[in-house]
């Protein structure tokens, strides 16, 4: 087979701040207080661009940041009309309509990251805290989405969905946004509006709850970027661990041991976020991930 | 100490130089073969051709929904089913491949068969640069392929010089088959050059009437040529078609798909036509909706089978499944006890003689289409008559017989020899229709209607996903979008002579207009 490989002249470069601060804020024979701090802010950013190569997206430029996170919106109706401008333009049928170019949604990367960390000793005993969490950036939920589209989305008991149910083949669910009355519009290669005639009405055309929602949030676990009722702002915080421990004293051991010590851990013990509800959003970009887990242990620890 | 380091310096600046001058043989794996017989490029590329994209029953069962010979039940169907893709644009993978067939003739060099192997690159090109023109508008064609040469952004050649290019390579690959010289891995027609230049022949026939809207003198008089020179195809053995193996990698797509049978009906228009001139491949390709079989009519009853209306929203479509009033799709599509299953069929024998029957009718070439009609038909039907994956027991007791192809053409399929052209055109349409029932979504049933308008494919716009033009079927897929990164300068330039600026579904290419 034959193959070509070309190396791009483009280049990215990433730069950021880190900042670290550790220290003891207490020390005596009985009591230490140790502490730590960080924070860090990072985004990659275009710095050179191959002239025939790179991609030709208005988000691709020098200066620009590279982690961009692209999909579809929903059709929406243009600035400069009015009330109507940024509603849903909903089809013949009452659907929503997803646009077919991509366009921008913000960047990956949060803005920044941070963690805190204290250990408080008394004597033999250690009582540890570390927190940690991430401050914007986006990410799907591809978890939520399912759970939309297979109708078991908490929230997605509605009075139209009991209505749908009540009379099979009928449609209760009218949904927020306008209709094209008459008009058409053409895009270029972007996606911009290149001409448009099209004029619009309040949408008064009814459809099923589940069709609603399944539009809503579709997406697809083979891959790509999903709704943007599924595009969610990374921000949490997590309560990472917690811990008791025990040292035990060298004369206790009765030279069995050189040293042992006994800890309760909790992992994972508080997780806070902004929009994720149903998964945990630590990793960045939640595929299918798993609901946060905690954990909770007992630990004896000797040395010999 | 300091000698030591200019030895080790020297050392180091030998080993780089004398590496350097080797760097290709370094490269080069001694594992794997630089060098190969053609025959398996020929397999490779034709596999990767003709294939069905993705073989699995969901997809299959998808690629029926566009051309309305399906009807998908599921409340949430593939939105193809409404005229709206998930990916609405073409691609240009199969000039990829002209880079791989160069390979093929470059190692058929000292074989006997290189004629052949030329031939077949012909055709591929011709074979890609019609889908693709046909699928987007304007595409590279006379530049495609050329990578190699240098040329990574090819011009896009403007769609009437594309057809020309394609049906003068198809005119090319026949001579070189006309040598006749068979070859091997072939994996279509068994290598056989003779099926070969008749099949380059057909499609020559293929591509001028897909041009009817423009066709020039000239090419109407190439057409006759074609027809009177009379090397083309001669019955079902000779029929382009990719045949499906007991095996796992050559699986029928469809095998064990009954999860995605269950919700797959006959289309409303399928079915009408069907029971309009008393075709017993209805039995073939259904099954009885199951109120009917309820309500008491017998299976190997026309009246016991009722299609989809392919236009009707899913939630209700969803119902009336579940009511049992829609004929699914035959069982023997789905079964689990064979992996191969029907043939994909790219070109028939019966397409070649409906294609020229239309061109009788429209005064291209003489003779008498009622026989070519008829021809078609016939061979269609015993088609299915002898087609080994047909399971018997699965026919509703109303299995084709040579008595039944006989008395076929009484009725509404007696050929309308005192009715209107435009009645005798629509039958041969709609039996060159039939030919693509539950087929890999072949496309020619769906470039025919955009041509003819015939069978009419219903619309609702309501249900319409074709939301720039809820009150039309789109025309066309738009340009892969990596061509603005990789071919800007020609793509803006296509788009914006074509179309004014905008790569659009609903805008109309030029075979069209």
């Amino acid at each position: 087979m034959v193959a070509f490989t070309r190396n791009l002249d483009e280049e990215i470069t990433r730069r950021g701040w880190e900042l670290i601060l550790n220290g003891t804020a207490v020390k005596s024979k009985n009591w230490q207080l140790d502490l730590g701090l960080n924070w860090s802010t990072f985004a990659s950013y275009y710095t050179k661009l191959d002239p025939v190569y790179s991609a030709k997206k208005p988000w691709v430029k020098v200066g620009e940041r590279a982690d961009h996170f692209i999909s579809r919106d929903f059709q929406r109706v243009p600035a400069g009309k009015g009330d109507q401008s940024g509603s849903l333009i909903l089809n013949n049928s009452g659907r929503p309509i997803v646009h077919g170019y991509d366009v921008l949604f913000g960047y990956y990367d949060p803005k920044f990251i941070w963690g805190a960390n204290a250990n408080l000793r008394y004597k033999n005993v250690s009582f540890f805290l570390s927190f940690d969490g991430v401050n914007g950036g986006l990410a799907n939920t591809r978890t939520e989405s399912y759970m939309w589209q297979a109708g078991v989305h908490p929230n997605s008991l509605s009075p139209e969905r009991a209505l749908d149910v009540a009379t099979p083949g009928s449609n209760n669910y009218l949904g927020q946004g306008v209709k094209v009355v008459s008009g058409a519009a053409t895009y270029d290669a972007n996606g911009n509006i290149l001409t448009d005639t099209r004029v619009f009405a309040p949408n008064d055309i009814k459809t099923t709850y589940k069709q609603y929602m399944v539009d809503l949030h579709n997406s697809s676990a083979w891959g790509g970027n999903g709704s943007k009722a599924d595009t969610y702002s990374r921000t949490f915080f997590k309560l990472r661990e917690i811990s008791l421990s025990y040292n035990v004293p060298a004369k206790l051991l009765h030279k069995v041991a050189k040293a042992a010590s006994i800890s309760l851990i909790g992992q994972n013990v508080l997780l806070k976020a902004k929009q994720f509800k149903y998964s945990d959003p630590d990793g960045g970009n939640e595929d299918f991930a798993d609901p946060s887990t905690r954990y909770l242990g007992f630990k004896i620890n000797f040395t010999f | 100490m300091k000698k030591i380091h200019y030895i080790l310096l020297a050392t180091i600046s030998f080993t780089i130089a004398s590496s350097c001058k080797k760097f290709d043989q370094l490269n080069t794996n001694p594992d794997v073969p630089t060098s190969v017989s053609p025959d398996l490029l020929a397999t490779t590329v034709l596999k990767s051709t003709y294939r069905f994209w993705n073989p699995n029953p969901t997809d299959w069962g998808t690629a029926q929904l566009w051309s309305k010979h399906c009807t998908n039940l599921q409340n949430n169907p593939n939105p193809y089913q409404y005229f709206s893709s998930y990916y609405p644009y073409g691609g240009f993978g199969g000039a990829q491949n002209i880079t791989i067939l160069n390979r093929m003739v470059d190692f058929a060099e000292g074989n006997p068969a290189k004629p052949s192997y030329e031939g077949l690159r012909l055709f591929l090109k011709a074979w890609y640069g019609f889908s693709a023109t046909l699928d987007m508008g304007d595409v590279p064609y006379s530049e495609a392929g050329k990578a190699e040469e240098g040329i990574t952004q090819p011009i896009y050649d403007k769609q009437a010089d594309v057809f020309v290019g394609v049906l003068n390579d198809l005119k090319a690959a026949e001579e070189k088959f006309a040598v006749g010289v068979n070859f091997t891995g072939d994996i279509m027609l068994g290598g056989n050059a003779a099926k070969w230049r008749r099949l380059c022949n057909a499609m020559q026939l293929r591509v001028l009437q897909t041009i009817s809207k423009k066709i020039t003198p000239a090419q109407k008089a190439r057409f006759a040529e074609i027809v009177a020179a009379g090397n083309l195809m001669t019955g079902n053995t000779d029929n382009f078609q990719l045949a499906y193996l007991d095996n796992t990698n050559a699986t029928y797509p469809f095998y064990n798909g009954e999860g995605m049978r269950v919700n797959l009906a006959m289309s409303k228009l399928m079915v009408d036509a069907l029971k309009n001139v008393n075709d017993r491949r209805l039995f073939y390709f259904g099954e009885p909706a199951a109120y009917k079989i309820s309500g008491g009519l017998l299976e190997n009853d026309f009246a016991a089978y009722e299609g989809a209306p392919s236009e009707l929203s899913p939630n209700l479509l969803d119902l009336n499944r579940a009511a049992g009033k829609y004929s699914l799709v035959n069982k023997r599509y789905a079964s689990s006890a064979s992996r191969i299953g029907d043939p994909y069929i790219y070109f028939t024998y019966a397409e070649q003689c409906f294609i020229i029957a239309e061109a009788i009718e429209e005064g291209w070439v003489a003779g008498n289409a009622q026989t070519y009609y008829e021809n078609g038909v016939k061979a269609m039907l015993d088609y299915y008559r002898t087609l080994p994956t047909v399971i018997q027991t699965n026919l509703h007791g109303m299995a084709i017989t040579q008595t039944y192809i006989d008395n076929y053409f009484t009725g509404e399929a007696a050929y309308k020899t005192s009715g209107t052209k435009t009645e005798r055109l629509q039958q041969v349409w709609m039996q060159r229709y039939f030919i693509d029932f539950f087929q890999g979504g072949v496309n020619i049933s769906f470039r025919n209607f955009q041509r003819t308008g015939y069978p009419v494919f219903p619309l609702d716009p309501a249900t319409s996903l074709n939301s720039g033009a809820p009150t039309q079927v789109p025309k066309r897929n738009m340009y892969p979008t990596d061509e603005l990164t990789k071919n800007p300068v020609n793509y803006q330039k296509a788009v914006d002579e074509q179309f004014g600026g905008a790569d659009d579904v609903n805008k109309t290419p030029w075979w069209l207009q």
